[in-house]
């Protein structure tokens, strides 16, 4: 018997910003556990709309299929390899335009791990520094997790399946982060107050919410912002999503305008990242910052002064932005952008910093006291 | 030189603009109000000109000029000219020139940013590393009314940098007395200026009235000059590690890129005219020379005013080009005769 193809139905439905979340909630529920939704929130310095159809890259081509009011289907061809054998597939994604944030949006899409690995985020990732795909810190993450199991009385959330990343502490090792892959069956709290316990993060976390005895879906978020599940995507999308955007919104807020060009009298604009107190109390910290600051890929650092203080000198090779970084305090590295610093690479290189050395808050400099 | 002689070198310049830096926020600062002074000017690497002594308005007609490391023009019509000397010859015999640098300060300049280029008075202020300074002082007593002699006020200021966890530089007047006396009271005690309420200024000032050491400046235009330069071009994302990217500049160009973004022009309170001198175009071409020695740029004509270099994607940049700096033909001068900063030798022969 022919099955009916609820997806298909989907796309040809009119759909606006109001309907959208609840139209993508029916659909998933139309068959739960058989259908994924994934999502993945981005930040970007133009419309998807008018500059997605017109990217040509020879592994993927976008085509806009439909405009809805708020939000795209799209259509994307991509090529990959396997093996020696090169693959060509098609997938479709919708956009999603943020109602409140005008320069996020948020990438839905019903086909498969594949598609989503393979084909839509390079494409999205080939995008970068116009556009930035997200970032959970590990102290975020553990408050969303709480809210979400509060707000939906969930009785427990059970970790299926994890991949987490340890910060290397000690010198001589090539790879600053331990990468372990684990199915602990644990609570999710658990798991997390172990991972901040041993210095880690998750990259990726597959969890069962839980209510009553029963599995009411099956989430799956990683490091990046990259958020799926089974059914209950209002809820979903209300607990995880709509953070992600948040945190798009600031940082894009935040890291925007940064460049000393940016500004008519080329004074720099520095950014703050503070960690726990006494965090460089420790003389030993410099250098372990400059190790891990060394390993990232694609980028020059050039240490100007090690110790007691650090000042550290950043390329990034992406997209030529510059940076000078300093530690001065016992708690605070400052971050300068230089001429030009785009949104992508200063959210790169956070990243990199909460990745490999320890996550920290990321605020406006302030002058300290003469 | 070998890298530690680098890297020491590129510490003491470094050094130096934080010294002058921080000297020159005790004028833009005010403590008290916490805000910035209005009107103050700072300048850097200006020629100021003798004034002739026979009519006391002309300029001296012989081309001559000083140009010190740091001017303040201050709103009442006064001024101050600063040289920062943080290291100094073993040879005292060598320490005369350096205060002979500074008594030509001691003259009717013209040239300050002020309306008719002129002051009411200035004074004359050296500073110097805090474990010389009391060396340097004796010196001048010893000399003062003969060799050396000051008409205008001569103050001597030390400066250090502590080492703490959360570092500062410690300023304190060890000679003379600043004409500005709320200032000068507070500097007779010594005034710490911690690091990290400059940190802005120390990131877009980088460099200062003296040639600094020649892997910094390459870092400098590298880092500054030829990335921006490569990231315009489409391949730049794509670039392999080991693949080049031709990137054609012109000498006049990066002098004033850099004058522009990383002299002391980068401050709000500079006065913007005058005759800039930071950098001079011949540290820019020094250090354009060695790219082409190391076979990483190529002059383009044979005035050598215009360059292709060879961007490529360099992981630690400032150490490529110490490492390159080290195996020059340069190399073979040794080191200058001067002691690394903040060295606080045993040798009883040092200072």
């Amino acid at each position: 018997m022919k099955q009916f193809d609820f997806v298909k139905s989907f796309y040809k439905a009119s759909h606006n910003r109001d309907t959208f979340v609840a139209d993508v909630d029916a659909l998933v529920g139309s068959d739960p556990r058989n259908m994924r939704v994934t999502s993945v929130p981005f930040s970007a310095n133009f419309q998807p709309a008018t500059t997605f159809p017109s990217i040509t890259a020879k592994a993927r081509k976008v085509r806009l299929v439909t405009a809805y009011d708020g939000a795209q289907l799209y259509e994307l061809r991509y090529s990959y390899k396997l093996g020696a054998a090169e693959q060509t597939k098609c997938g479709r994604f919708l956009v999603y335009e943020h109602p409140v944030y005008r320069n996020v949006f948020v990438a839905v899409t019903f086909e498969g791990g594949r598609f989503v690995q393979k084909g839509m985020m390079p494409f999205l990732r080939g995008q970068f520094p116009r556009l930035v795909v997200g970032f959970v810190p590990h102290k975020r993450l553990k408050r969303l997790l709480a809210a979400f199991r509060a707000d939906h009385d969930f009785s427990e959330l059970i970790v299926t399946r994890a991949t987490q990343r340890l910060r290397l502490p000690e010198e001589g090792v090539h790879r600053r982060v331990m990468p372990i892959m684990t199915w602990p069956d644990m609570a999710l709290d658990e798991a997390i107050d172990w991972l901040a316990d041993h210095n880690g993060w998750f990259k990726s976390v597959r969890f069962d919410a839980k209510r009553d005895g029963y599995t009411a879906t099956r989430v799956s978020l990683t490091r990046d912002g990259i958020i799926s599940c089974d059914y209950l995507y209002n809820q979903v999308f209300q607990s995880f999503v709509m953070p992600v955007c948040k945190i798009h919104h600031e940082n894009y807020n935040l890291f925007s305008n940064r460049a000393r060009r940016d500004n008519p009298t080329l004074a720099a604009r520095p950014l703050t990242i503070t960690f726990d107190e006494g965090q460089f109390d420790d003389i030993s910290e410099n250098q372990k910052l400059i190790r891990a600051l060394r390993v990232m890929k694609t980028t020059s650092i050039s240490v100007l002064h090690g110790n007691p203080y650090v000042h550290v000198s950043a390329v990034d090779y992406l997209d030529g932005s510059t940076f000078d970084l300093w530690v001065v305090d016992s708690r605070e590295l400052v971050l300068v952008p230089q001429m030009y610093a785009s949104v992508g690479a200063i959210k790169r290189l956070v990243n990199h910093i909460f990745d490999t050395y320890a996550e920290g808050e990321v605020k406006e400099y302030c002058l300290g006291a003469l | 030189m070998t890298e530690t002689d680098f890297r020491d070198s590129i510490d003491d310049y470094v050094t130096s603009i934080h010294a002058i830096l921080g000297f020159a926020n005790f004028y833009l600062w005010d403590p008290e109000t916490r805000t910035d002074v209005p009107d103050v000017l700072v300048f850097q690497g200006r020629h100021l000109c003798p004034l002739s002594a026979a009519t006391e308005n002309e300029v001296r007609n012989d081309g001559s000029y000083v140009t010190p490391d740091l001017g303040v023009l201050l709103p009442d019509h006064t001024g101050v000219l600063a040289e920062v000397k943080l290291s100094f010859p073993k040879d005292q015999a060598h320490w005369m020139d350096d205060f002979k640098q500074l008594m030509s300060y001691d003259a009717d300049l013209d040239g300050w940013p002020s309306e008719d280029g002129r002051v009411i008075r200035h004074e004359v202020v050296l500073i110097t590393e805090q474990g010389r300074a009391v060396r340097v002082r004796k010196f001048y007593e010893n000399h003062a009314g003969n060799e050396i002699k000051f008409e205008r006020p001569f103050v001597i200021v030390a400066v250090n940098r502590s080492d703490n966890r959360q570092p500062y530089y410690f300023f304190q007047r060890t000679l003379g007395n600043l004409t500005r006396t709320v200032l000068d009271s507070r500097l007779e005690e010594g005034v710490k200026v911690p690091m990290t309420v400059l940190l802005e200024k120390y990131s877009t000032v980088k460099l200062y009235d003296a040639e600094p050491p020649l892997p910094y400046m390459m870092d400098l235009i590298w880092t500054h000059v030829v990335v921006d330069a490569a990231r315009q071009e489409p391949k730049f994302s794509r670039l392999h590690k080991r693949h080049k990217l031709p990137v054609v500049l012109q000498v006049e160009s990066i002098v004033e890129r850099l004058r522009e973004e990383f002299s002391c022009r980068s401050i709000s309170a500079h006065a913007s005219c005058g005759t800039p001198s930071v950098p001079k175009k011949t540290w820019i071409v020094n250090a354009l020379e060695q790219f082409v020695s190391m076979k990483e740029a190529e002059w383009i004509d044979a005035k050598k005013e215009g360059i292709r270099v060879f961007f490529q994607r360099i992981e630690d940049s400032l150490d490529h080009f110490i490492a390159s700096s080290c195996r020059s033909p340069d190399d073979e001068k040794g080191p200058p005769d001067q002691q690394p900063l903040l060295q606080f030798p045993d040798d009883p022969d040092g200072i």
